[in-house]
């Protein structure tokens, strides 16, 4: 089967890096074994972002994140023969009857999921979404995933297993680390009796450390934008996050992450910087916005301005930082992915968020922040004026907020943002 | 009217003045947001729970705390706290529920004047015998929690006495909504209005004594006004503390007959609580994971809402279903569509009505609602 190619946005200005000729070839061979799965006897399961991978990969059931294909399919929108990103959003509300008003993450993924056939009409861009066997939804990125895998789970009548991730406030609770150590131990359970095999453990550790590695150096990875110039632009280094999330506890994943931090790092030896004449650091809470990320790479780029960490990418690295090190002990390896899952950040409450952009202020010299209030998301925009308030008073840096839905682009208004953005980066010279 | 609905109604109009009564003669008073928030330990530690309202005032405050997409309900509980209406509060209590109210609670823990602020954490999913364990400790962290603002321990006998208390209360609102289900004429929406906002502000044990010689009541009443003989509606969404907005249905002709709302069956519908059981804690927490489910809760393994809806509009005897939705309400916008789909299925005819928490039912919402009741 033919795969096209991802066209990753790239820009005359923004100097990317190289390895996306080889993240292309990785997220094609992850296509690949995704459509061959049935053929193979291999089981597909729908899976969220935040949801660890790697107790699939190591029972051999194939993760398909609807999140992430029907990303895509918005993204890749702007080829010949295909719609412009807009009338999957058109066709969901007037089909489902969803609301414009919700998560288009949430809506373009339940139009992918259901109504795949439908879409094609539009021209598929990119790659087709296989029907899943079974969904497993966790809810430490946001309350919606769980609420619109409802709809999926009730129209393909498939077994679903919904992992109950409380929210921390404060400090993490010894209760409720205990309620998800039981639940991943259920999780395998369920996962034995639907594949019909036992769970290898020695492969569970191995994806572990697998996962373990990948980590280290995509983390390894983002801190090199730390360096004057960066060597990096975060806008364009999030495209390097679709493995981690898709591929994370594989062999690929850790041998991926290990070629980028190497070209990265070559960078900083040889002194190429994503922007020559970088004269602004700005750090972007909290997704970029992903039908534009060229666009704002570029403009900022006029101003000589370059984003030197991005809050959604960064975070995903810090997923295992809590977790104990690397564990041959299996039991040990469920307690630490149950931690992983637990504690990820957008698990965790407002001053834990607050933490984390002084830590990010501070590591990478920022001098100016944009904030990108997402229309559809309640669960990380909700707290955003709060951030914006919050960095004026103890980091003294100015603060841009504009408004635009990351995925849907009816919710786009470019004169406008323009306007905004020019003015902004006008006042930092 | 009644002397004890003019009594409830004078509350339901004015909460404010009438907590702050109660905290003049030296009660302890303890805001609560969200249905989930477990009453009975906050009463048994001798502390009035008492729910934070938003009223429809135009934004101001709120407006530069939380982006333009967020419910208009969080937003003018917000709005309230940030104008100090609630200052007098002893502490507030959230359910983390869906993601604005967990937004809220920090905002409104960094930004109004600063009191103990305690969070629930409900599980997600309700249905397992891990989640029950993890509510139970949940539960226990927060009673001690409660305890600690009191300054007090929580006895047996209290906790005992305060589920009685709740049981009670609950049965006599089950006896009005099987009354209203049978005569909605004699149960009008705004009557309902007040008989829930003000159990959701007064001591319990004092609302009952109020709410079971009212049923009896109104039991006995008569109307020869030839009203409350239309359409029988049945109203299910988020929630609506709006006497103008409902009485908009009663206005177009249509008889609410029973809810779905937070402001309404889902505040006091659920099993009774055994007093007696060995642990009263487990026994509380049974209630809230079996009690009618918000929308944001994921149970995959048992019947959705949808079927849940048309049951209850069967069994109600409901012409036709009306969801009432507060506008950017994620949740219940996920569910809408399956619920929608079983509504079609079943045969019960429905509409969906959006509507921001400071408005009061527009001329447009009135044609709509006037062309669906005409149809049935």
């Amino acid at each position: 089967m033919e795969a096209p190619l991802i066209r990753f946005p790239t820009g005359p200005t923004v100097n990317r890096v190289s390895s996306v000729g080889f993240l292309n070839e990785v997220l094609i061979d992850y296509y690949r074994t995704v459509m061959q799965a049935r053929d193979r006897g291999q089981l597909i399961a729908y899976v969220f972002d935040g949801f660890p991978t790697e107790i699939l990969w190591a029972m051999n059931i194939v993760p398909v994140f609807p999140q992430k294909y029907s990303g895509m399919y918005v993204t890749q929108s702007a080829r010949p023969g295909c719609s412009s990103g807009v009338d999957i959003f058109n066709f969901i509300e007037g089909q489902a009857g969803y609301s414009q008003d919700i998560c288009a993450s949430a809506r373009a993924s339940v139009a992918m999921a259901l109504y795949n056939d439908e879409l094609e009409r539009f021209g598929n861009p990119l790659w087709s979404m296989p029907k899943p066997d079974l969904l497993i939804s966790a809810n430490n990125i946001c309350d919606t995933v769980a609420m619109y895998a409802k709809e999926i789970v009730k129209r393909y009548d498939i077994p679903a297993f919904c992992l109950d991730t409380p929210y921390i406030f404060g400090d993490p609770d010894p209760n409720a680390i205990r309620y998800i150590v039981r639940q991943v131990r259920e999780l395998i359970e369920f996962l034995e009796t639907i594949s019909g095999q036992r769970l290898d453990r020695d492969r569970l550790v191995e994806a572990w450390i697998n996962s373990a590695r990948a980590t280290v150096f995509w983390s390894q990875t983002l801190d090199l934008a730390a360096r004057r110039p960066s060597p990096t632009c975060g806008l364009d280094i999030t495209n390097h996050l679709l493995p981690f999330i898709m591929l994370r506890g594989t062999e690929g994943a850790a041998h991926y992450y290990r070629t980028l931090k190497a070209e990265v790092e070559e960078r900083v030896r040889t002194g190429v910087a994503a922007l020559p004449n970088e004269r602004h650091r700005i750090l972007w809470d909290i997704d970029p916005v992903y039908h534009r990320i060229n666009y704002f790479g570029q403009r900022l780029a006029r101003y000589g301005a370059v984003v030197v960490g991005i809050l959604y990418t960064y975070v995903t690295a810090l997923e295992l930082s809590t977790a104990p090190p690397a564990s041959t002990d299996p039991d040990e390896v469920i307690e630490g992915l149950a931690r992983v899952i637990y504690t990820f950040h957008l698990n965790r409450d407002l001053d834990n968020r607050l933490r984390l952009v002084a830590h990010m202020v501070k590591k990478f010299g920022v001098d100016a922040m944009v904030i990108n209030t997402n229309r559809g998301c309640k669960a990380c925009s909700g707290l955003l004026y709060e951030v914006n308030h919050a960095v004026r008073e103890r980091h003294g840096i100015p603060v841009l907020t504009i408004d635009c839905d990351v995925l849907d682009p009816r919710f786009f208004s470019e004169g406008q943002i323009e306007t905004r953005v020019d003015a902004f980066l006008e006042t930092l010279d | 009217m009644s002397e004890i609905l003019e009594r409830l109604y004078g509350v339901a109009a004015d909460p404010i003045p009438y907590l702050r009564s109660w905290k003049a003669v030296g009660r302890k008073i303890i805001g609560w947001v969200c249905t989930y928030v477990p009453e009975e330990l906050v009463h048994a530690a001798g502390m009035l729970p008492a729910r934070v309202f938003g009223d429809q005032t135009p934004l101001s405050l709120a407006d530069h705390r939380l982006p333009p997409f967020m419910c208009t309900y969080v937003k003018e509980i917000l709005e309230s706290g940030l104008r100090g209406d609630y200052d007098f509060l002893d502490g507030i209590v959230f359910a983390y529920m869906c993601d604005p109210i967990k937004d809220l609670s920090d905002i409104w823990a960094r930004n109004v004047r600063p009191m103990p602020r305690e969070n629930v954490v409900v599980p997600v999913k309700m249905n397992t015998a891990a989640t029950r364990d993890y509510f139970v400790g949940e539960l226990e962290r927060f009673r001690a929690r409660v305890e600690a603002i009191a300054g007090a321990p929580i006895t047996p006998a209290a906790l005992r006495a305060s589920i009685d208390v709740y049981n009670r209360h609950r049965a006599a609102f089950r006896r009005l909504y099987a009354l209203r289900a049978e005569r909605p004429e004699v149960v009008r929406v705004a009557d309902i209005w007040a008989i829930l906002r003000s159990s959701m502000v007064m001591p319990k044990e004092e609302h009952t004594a109020l709410l079971e010689p009212l049923v009896d009541e109104l039991a006995g009443v008569t109307r020869h006004d030839g009203k409350g003989r239309g359409p029988r509606l049945f109203v299910t969404g988020n929630l609506c503390d709006h006497p103008p907005l409902l009485g908009l249905i009663e206005e177009c002709g249509g008889v609410v007959v029973s809810d779905d709302l937070c402001t309404g069956t889902r505040y006091f519908d659920g099993p009774g609580i055994d007093p007696d059981a060995p642990n009263p804690l487990a026994s509380i927490a049974d209630f809230y994971l079996n009690k009618p489910a918000c929308a944001v809760k994921c149970n995959y393994q048992i019947a959705d809402r949808g079927e849940f809806i048309a049951a209850r509009a069967r069994a109600t005897g409901a012409d036709g279903v009306i969801f009432l939705l507060v506008k950017f309400c994620s949740p219940q916008n996920f569910e809408y569509p399956l619920a929608r789909d079983v509504l079609r299925r079943e045969g019960i005819p429905h509409i969906l009505l959006e509507y921001e928490w400071n408005e009061r039912g527009s001329g447009q919402m009135q044609t709509r609602l006037s062309a669906f009741i005409e149809t049935l």
